[in-house]
């Protein structure tokens, strides 16, 4: 089982923690954990497109900043998994 | 403006500190805090928009396990009623004031309005009373639209006031306007002529809107 606490791997964030960070991906940070291992499994083949993005995110409800910052978050973890050497994929995505 | 002189906040980006701890699961919600001997509530809510309340009977749900307490609006209706302070400052004319009990005793006048509350060792033991809570309601005829809602034998939201309407304002002459400086007056009316506005409020919410961040040791 891997829940958000078991994201950060030897003292850094997941790139998707970052990803959440710059982008302003959070506000009060209740759905944060839903949106993330949501969004963990959906980077093991994403597509870029947004309306697979949001698609993807529907089950998951966020009533303080909204979904177009954790959409651009989204797109930047999505863009940094995809330029992932092959160690870098087997360490950021152990499940 | 700037902070410490070097980089400017205006325009800036700047990290939030809470985000590290939220992006990690180590955030703390209110419903994560538990105190000792903590006991939680959990409420009974109306389906209808407006009924009347014939008969509840609490008798199954206080024999479920982990019950301590139950209450219907006629158990709280000695700490009533509780006056909303509605008036807004400076309107000409009266403003009238709704007046409730904690829980409503025989009426419930909105889809989601209280009817009993039950405390237990836990919500979930909470929840499952509340569905053993046998409620017969009376369906009354509800209002959706203000301007029915104002309109002359429209339902009533609190019947002691005869009718919806909070109040009434005159028109405010120029005159009259500048004798009252302060005064909000939005109801001007040029020399000969009229004026007319219509406001919206949007909710009728006495209490505050999020009740649910309370825990009491």
């Amino acid at each position: 089982v891997l829940t958000i606490e078991g994201l950060a791997a030897g003292g850094e964030l997941h790139p998707l923690q970052r990803a959440f960070r710059d982008k302003h991906g959070l506000q009060c940070g209740f759905c944060t954990p839903g949106f993330l291992m949501t969004l963990y499994d959906y980077l093991k083949k994403p597509e870029v497109d947004e309306p697979t993005i949001r698609h993807e995110i529907s089950g998951v409800l966020c009533r303080c900043t909204g979904y177009v910052h954790v959409v651009e978050a989204a797109k930047q973890a999505i863009e940094e998994c995809a330029a992932m050497s092959a160690d870098e994929r087997a360490r950021w995505f152990p499940l | 403006v700037s902070a410490g002189g070097a980089r400017p906040w205006v325009g800036t980006s700047v990290p939030r500190k809470e985000d590290l701890r939220l992006v990690t699961g180590e955030g703390q919600y209110v419903s994560d805090l538990v105190l000792p001997f903590m006991l939680e509530a959990q409420f009974l809510r109306s389906p209808y928009a407006h009924a009347r309340i014939r008969r509840i009977d609490v008798s199954a749900a206080k024999a479920m396990p982990g019950v301590v307490a139950i209450r219907t609006g006629a158990d709280l209706a000695h700490l009533g009623p509780i006056l909303t302070d509605l008036s807004t400052p400076k309107l000409p004319g009266e403003t009238k004031r709704p007046s409730f009990t904690p829980i409503p005793v025989d009426e419930v006048g909105y889809a989601g309005d209280l009817v009993a509350v039950v405390v237990a060792k836990n919500r979930y033991l909470a929840e499952d009373a509340l569905r053993r809570i046998e409620v017969d309601y009376e369906p009354l005829p509800a209002v959706l639209d203000p301007e029915a809602a104002a309109a002359p034998g429209a339902p009533l939201v609190y019947p002691e006031w005869g009718d919806n309407v909070v109040y009434h304002q005159a028109p405010v002459t120029r005159s009259a306007r500048s004798a009252t400086p302060t005064s909000c007056s939005p109801n001007v009316s040029p020399a000969g002529g009229a004026a007319r506005r219509r406001w919206s409020r949007a909710r009728r919410s006495p209490p505050g809107t999020r009740p649910t961040g309370s825990r009491c040791g």
